[in-house]
């Protein structure tokens, strides 16, 4: 799907002159003739579309099953608002049926588990393959090159942290995802997640360690043994 | 926790942060980015990860860029609105669908919740039928219990051969339109067909010598029982050919009127085009923009299906009524001159999916395809 002019990823310039979500919601709930509950239906999937097939992109990564996914998650959708009480915020919930989309579609893909909430640096070709304990440097770059984001172009650097998304464990790439690509704010994350403010930061930095761990893990495949092993010599000298 | 992630909060706690603060300092909240700074100058290390973290977050927020255009999510909404919103064609849709003759969108109800009521439904109607099924055996093995006894097996004796149902209703007119021209004669020696009924002379009752059109999901059905019927969709539109395909090719709601078994081999596909008549004007049409019969100079078959059936007029009536729906196609329900599936018994059960309880018979359809050039 890359044709056409894109979406502004659900946030349309006019936003103070569309109704709001609850209120398609709500119009959908009072629709009585046929054509008022597709027009109200059309209404909010049209809304919600491109927020819900970015996340599924984000956390499915480069497969063809993104647009399945998010398919799967509309129709979820649309057969569980009867479900949906109100409590939480309307977007909230769909986010929360995205995501359980996104992961049921992982699970099927056997594609998960890889950089745990609590694990080391596990992967083969990673900073701490050596087998001894890994330490604070292991999160480095080990290469010498300059600081990503001050002159490393950023076109790599998100292509290496896409990369390394992918190796994340669902349930971290989903909350990194919430809050950096989704711009969910801590208490909607929490309220999806149905946990405590708290629990929700701690998890969301304990996942943004393991991304970093993932980077480098990336990066040292890239490079290759040698030149990692020779990059981790030097870090060690210095 | 991992001895690692642990290193970092001994680390963060000894530079006099904490989590919550640096990760504020990470998203760039507004917090006093000096003091944490002048804080992380204690541990190189420290400070090092922090901005890595930083730089990973924006990279991140950079992956959030929209992929989709508005044609592609209007196309996957639309989608899974008609999906979702045509709720399942009960017994008030059926009657529209008598009354109509086709299956247009009027008849369709949307529903706010499509799989709860379509879940309500499934359950009670399956409860039915087996409800009905073990009332209906009980009762023949009352009739039985009570007639067998008394019966006289004395077949030398037998009274005068029972009327065929053509003869019984000799006279009445036939509920089916028959295309050859001879379509009157009738054999007083053909057979009759196991539902046939006291009102309605069989199709079998008159051998043909020419393939014939019926207009019912009734004679249908009867020509499927007898392995003769073949269900003929044709049009003009490459777009509505290749849509009907996909509709028969599986992985669509017609699922919900017939299993879909696939395409058919070329050897099958030859032997029901010899059993299709060659120049018959269709008589159902099923849209307005349907092909008239001054623009069809030739025929090309585009593919040849099998359905599996529930050998009911009901389930008859909702794949007509689906097939017609396929815009800008012609239907036609062809009774070839013999068989062209293996004919099927009414106790047969050819579907054995799931729970016993749930196992049905099943009739075979076959389904061509044709574009008219």
């Amino acid at each position: 799907m890359n044709e056409g002019p894109l979406h502004t990823n659900g946030k349309l310039p006019d936003d103070a002159e569309r109704p709001s979500d609850e209120a398609l919601v709500a119009a959908i709930r009072s629709a009585e003739s046929p054509e008022a509950v597709r027009q109200a239906w059309r209404d909010l999937l049209v809304r919600f579309q491109p927020l819900m097939h970015s996340l599924c992109r984000q956390m499915l990564g480069p497969t063809a099953q993104i647009d399945d996914t998010c398919q799967d998650a509309l129709i979820k959708v649309m057969r569980g608002l009867h479900t949906f009480d109100e409590r939480a915020r309307v977007s909230t919930w769909i986010y929360r049926v995205t995501v359980n989309c996104c992961l049921t579609q992982l699970r099927k893909d056997g594609r998960h588990k890889t950089v745990t909430l609590d694990s080391g640096l596990k992967t083969a070709s990673g900073p701490g393959s050596s087998g001894s304990r890994p330490t604070l440097g292991d999160f480095l770059p080990q290469s010498r090159e300059p600081i990503p984001g001050r002159s490393v172009q950023q076109e790599d650097q998100r292509a290496l942290v896409t990369e390394a998304l992918g190796n994340l464990d669902p349930d971290l790439r989903s909350v990194l995802l919430l809050r950096d690509a989704q711009g969910l704010d801590y208490a909607q994350i929490a309220e999806l997640l149905e946990v405590r403010v708290g629990t929700v930061k701690s998890r969301i930095f304990r996942a943004r360690l393991a991304l970093r761990q993932s980077v480098e893990s990336v990066r040292a495949a890239r490079l290759g043994p040698s030149e990692a092993k020779d990059t981790k010599l030097d870090k060690d000298e210095a | 926790m991992s001895d690692t992630n642990r290193d970092i909060f001994i680390a963060l706690i000894d530079a006099g942060l904490d989590e919550s603060t640096i990760l504020s300092f990470i998203e760039g909240a507004s917090v006093d980015a000096a003091a944490i700074v002048e804080a992380l100058g204690t541990d190189a290390h420290l400070a090092d990860l922090v901005w890595q973290l930083r730089a990973d977050r924006q990279a991140l927020m950079q992956t959030a860029t929209p992929t989709v255009s508005l044609a592609q999510t209007e196309a996957m909404v639309d989608a899974v609105l008609d999906q979702e919103l045509i709720e399942k064609i009960d017994s008030d849709d059926l009657a529209a669908i008598e009354r109509t003759g086709r299956s247009a969108g009027n008849v369709r109800k949307p529903t706010h919740k499509p799989v709860k009521v379509r879940r309500a439904r499934r359950v009670p109607r399956r409860a039915r039928r087996i409800t009905f099924g073990l009332a209906s055996a009980a009762i023949v093995v009352l009739v039985l219990s009570v007639t067998l006894p008394r019966l006289d097996f004395d077949f030398a004796s037998s009274p005068a051969p029972e009327r065929t149902i053509a003869e019984s209703n000799e006279g009445q007119e036939a509920p089916i339109r028959l295309a050859q021209d001879d379509a009157s004669e009738t054999n007083p020696q053909t057979e009759t067909t196991p539902r046939s009924t006291p009102d309605r002379p069989s199709i079998l009752s008159r051998p043909i010598e020419r393939p014939i059109v019926v207009a019912s999901a009734a004679d249908a059905l009867e020509l499927a029982r007898q392995g003769r019927l073949i269900v003929r969709l044709s049009g003009t539109r490459v777009s509505s050919i290749e849509e009907t395909r996909r509709l028969l090719a599986g992985d669509s709601d017609l699922a919900r009127f017939a299993a879909v078994n696939g395409s058919l081999e070329e050897d099958a596909v030859l032997t029901l085009l010899d059993a299709l008549p060659r120049q018959m004007q269709p008589v159902m049409a099923s849209a307005d923009d349907a092909p008239t019969a001054a623009e069809r100079t030739s025929r090309e078959q585009q593919g040849a299906y099998m359905l599996r059936v529930e050998p009911s007029e009901r389930a008859f009536k909702l794949l007509i009524a689906k097939l017609q729906d396929q815009p800008g196609m012609t239907v036609e329900l062809v009774g070839s001159v013999e068989a062209v599936t293996t004919p099927a018994n009414a106790g047969d059960i050819t579907s054995l999916a799931g729970e016993p309880a749930s196992w049905r018979s099943r009739i075979s359809v076959p389904v061509v395809v044709e574009a008219i050039k």
